[in-house]
């Protein structure tokens, strides 16, 4: 089957005002990261995406990050869950690329208002600010309201894609990471007396 | 030349033309068996262990995926995955249509082996609660046999296939002769201990057609999850792996894959001689020739070659040709959270059965009679660990929120309720002449509903099971209320019913037709009444008796 063609979604504002590198276009109510706002958008090596834009996948990739950053147990990007979130979205109905696509403008929209940068450009601190605002953490009404339900979509992207990737299922889940012969152990404590 | 003329045609490979074949081949009659479905590969066709990482979508729907997109129907079945896809039917090519207002959802298997290959393995003994139901209640029908004539097929049979379970002694669902049973989980023996000492209601661990102990070249089970995947282990039972090799071992027996059957044909004596069928890759239509013909399709996929066969349906003066068809009530139930368990590791063995709750109601015991509905229901379910997937519910991101995810699993605990459906006469499948499938075969229009009966039980077994449930300690204990159409439980049958009377039934009790005496139905279509317990055990056992009182007949010569 063919493959839908790209939606766009509409009614960005301030995004479409940044021409490509344009970096202060809008008047900044904050201004603690100028200095990264000359970065262009971040692209990640050898990584070209289906869905998104360069400068999009390198966004989602920052922010997966964030939700699941490095620790004892390898990060998003380093299970590779950019990839299977383009991939996945470069072959969803239209209407679910749209809402992504939007939710993300919307952010990167927010990030200008907030921090007077573009997202990709912020340190990690500012974009966990960021997601700290529209996180599940809190119910949302008004003006927050498509940033919620956007954070809410890519985290579960985020969780899916890292939980169902090889080194999910291997560093993070600690199981084999081919099938192999198991045995059923099941109870062994006797009714009521399990720990 | 000629076309030969076999001994028998056998029409389905499945789980009970595999019987039926076994028999007779093993008896040295010649047999022919035509299905449907494309060969069956032990080299390609088990996948089992395919990982979610093995797939671009990690095993979400992926539209790029052809086989799916033409399997709208399948999938409503878990089973039916973007792995195994090209085990299902074509929805596309293979329609039926349904009367206003009755949903159905036909699952059918589109390889050697049917859908012996796809089935839950859960095997149950019906007893006489089941086969004399009629007498104790004075709705419908008798069997025209009882458990005592069954007993020792279903004997051999679960020697053969492999059921490991428990012995119980219950009246109301008759031990077997079992493999080791799988192990409980921790809940699952609160669970146990809830409902027997609080509520007297017995519950066991799933019966199920998988070795717990290897046999020959079939391996114990090795616990990897999806047996719907194919087998490389060969530890569920599945025709091509047992009864269809022991079929080829005799030399007497030709299986001709992707035939699609489209008639019985008679002769003049009025007695079948034969069949038709499309070789599906050619769209051809040929034609072969036998003494003895047996329909092992599947309930419905049998009925309508039937029905197909001659103008209001082959053999079938009696008019049940088609009607009282039935499925198990599915998809109601209750689920909760067991939060004593929270916290508590999912082991890697993933164990493919769950428990089982037999039917308590309206048993001898009078403390069982209810006056709500008639017949009962079980449940089917047990405890399920979450392994990270508690973490889409989990509020918050970051480091903290990652490193305590595998340690915050949610433990679940579930009971589904698997009703009986009461035979009724307008619960009916009949031949729509204004569509036909691809090669030109009117398809059936399917006309069945839940009744009365079958909705006060639903109420009722929602609200024990939500009582079990909190007795239990579970906690946000949510009911789903919205049975599922018929055809959903996968459990289809009835529509050429059997019985003593040639009035009111389509076939005797050994599966044999009343009109044409070379002419059997040897699958699902020949229940009189379903019972609630999985119908493929007992649809097995069927045509094994079936099969050997029909080489006793041919042998004498009762057949020609």
């Amino acid at each position: 089957m063919t493959k839908p063609p790209k939606p766009q979604p509409t009614g960005l504002s301030r995004r479409s005002m940044l021409g490509a590198g344009a970096t202060a276009a809008v008047a900044f109510p904050v201004l603690p990261a100028l200095a990264a706002v000359k970065t262009p958008a971040a692209v990640i090596d050898g990584w070209t995406p289906k869905f998104f834009t360069a400068q999009q996948g390198a966004v989602v990739a920052a922010l997966s990050d964030v939700i699941l950053p490095k620790t004892s147990t390898p990060s998003a990007t380093e299970a590779l869950v950019h990839e299977y979130i383009d991939e996945a979205l470069s072959v969803a109905e239209a209407d679910e690329q749209l809402e992504f696509l939007g939710g993300l403008a919307w952010l990167e929209d927010h990030a200008i208002d907030r921090f007077g940068a573009r997202l990709e450009a912020l340190v990690p601190d500012q974009q966990s600010a960021l997601l700290m605002e529209i996180s599940d953490h809190h119910d949302h009404a008004g003006r927050l309201k498509t940033g919620a339900a956007f954070f809410v979509d890519l985290k579960q992207r985020v969780l899916f894609g890292y939980y169902t990737s090889k080194i999910g299922r291997t560093e993070a889940l600690g199981k084999p990471a081919a099938v192999k012969r198991e045995r059923l152990v099941g109870c062994t404590h006797g009714s009521g007396h399990h720990p | 030349m000629a076309a030969k003329i076999y001994d028998a045609i056998v029409v389905g490979s499945g789980a009970t033309g595999g019987w039926s074949a076994k028999v007779l081949t093993e008896a040295g009659m010649e047999v022919l068996m035509l299905e449907s479905g494309t060969s069956f590969d032990e080299t390609k066709d088990y996948r089992e262990h395919t990982l979610p990482h093995d797939l671009p979508l990690r095993g979400r729907p992926d539209p790029r995926n052809e086989l799916l997109e033409r399997r709208k129907v399948q999938q409503y079945c878990y089973a039916c995955t973007e792995v195994n896809a090209d085990f299902f039917i074509d929805d596309v090519d293979n329609p039926y249509t349904t009367a206003p207002g009755k949903p159905f959802n036909w699952i059918q298997a589109n390889k050697v082996g049917g859908r012996s290959l796809l089935w839950a393995r859960q095997s149950y003994r019906m007893s006489d609660y089941d086969f004399k139901a009629a007498s104790r209640d004075g709705y419908g029908e008798d069997w025209p046999l009882e458990y005592k004539d069954l007993a020792p097929y279903y004997d051999r049979m679960e020697r053969y296939i492999g059921v490991s379970g428990n012995k119980e002694g219950l009246d109301v669902l008759p031990d077997g002769d079992f493999l080791p049973p799988m192990a409980y989980s921790c809940g699952e023996q609160d669970l146990k201990a809830t409902l027997e000492g609080k509520f007297g209601v017995p519950m066991t661990i799933g019966r199920t057609a998988v070795l717990t102990e290897s046999r020959g070249d079939r391996l114990a089970c090795h616990y990897c999850g999806p047996c719907h995947y194919g087998c490389r282990t060969r530890s569920y039972f599945n025709s091509p792996q047992t009864t269809l090799r022991d079929c080829a071992a005799t030399g007497k027996f030709t299986l001709v894959p992707e035939a699609m059957v489209e008639k019985v044909t008679t002769n003049a004596e009025n007695l079948a001689d034969g069949v038709t069928y499309f070789d599906k890759p050619t769209g051809e239509r040929r034609e072969a020739k036998a003494k003895i013909v047996i329909l092992c399709a599947s309930t419905l996929a049998s009925t309508r070659i039937l029905l197909n066969s001659a103008s209001g349906g082959i053999a079938n003066s009696s008019d049940v040709l088609g009607r009282y068809v039935m499925d198990h009530i599915y998809a109601t139930g209750v689920g909760g959270k067991y939060p004593k368990r929270d916290g508590a590791k999912a082991e890697n063995a993933q164990r493919p059965n769950g428990i089982y709750v037999p039917r308590f109601q309206n048993l001898d015991d009078p403390k069982t009679h209810t006056k709500k509905f008639l017949r009962g229901y079980g449940y089917q379910g047990g405890e399920g660990l979450t392994s990270w997937d508690h973490a889409l519910r989990k509020k918050g991101f970051g480091a903290a929120f990652k490193d305590a995810i595998p340690d915050e699993t949610q433990s679940r605990m579930s009971l589904g309720g698997f009703g009986e459906i009461l035979p009724r006469a307008d619960n009916r499948v009949t031949l729509d002449e204004n569509v036909t499938d691809k090669w030109g075969v009117p398809v059936l229009r399917m006309q069945c509903s839940l009744g009365s009966n079958e909705l006060a039980m639903v109420d009722e077994l929602l609200q024990r099971g939500a009582e079990f449930l909190e007795e239990l300690g579970c906690k946000d204990i949510q009911i789903r209320d919205n049975p599922a159409p018929m055809g959903s439980g996968i459990h289809e049958v009835g529509s050429a019913r059997m019985g003593e009377d040639k009035r009111t039934s389509y076939l005797n009790e050994f599966q044999q037709s009343h009109e044409i005496k070379n002419l059997f139905v040897m699958d699902g279509a020949s229940y009189v009444s379903i019972g609630c317990v999985n119908p493929t055990l007992t649809m097995m056992s069927l045509a094994l008796r079936s099969s050997e009182y029909l080489v006793e007949q041919a042998k004498r010569g009762e057949l020609s």
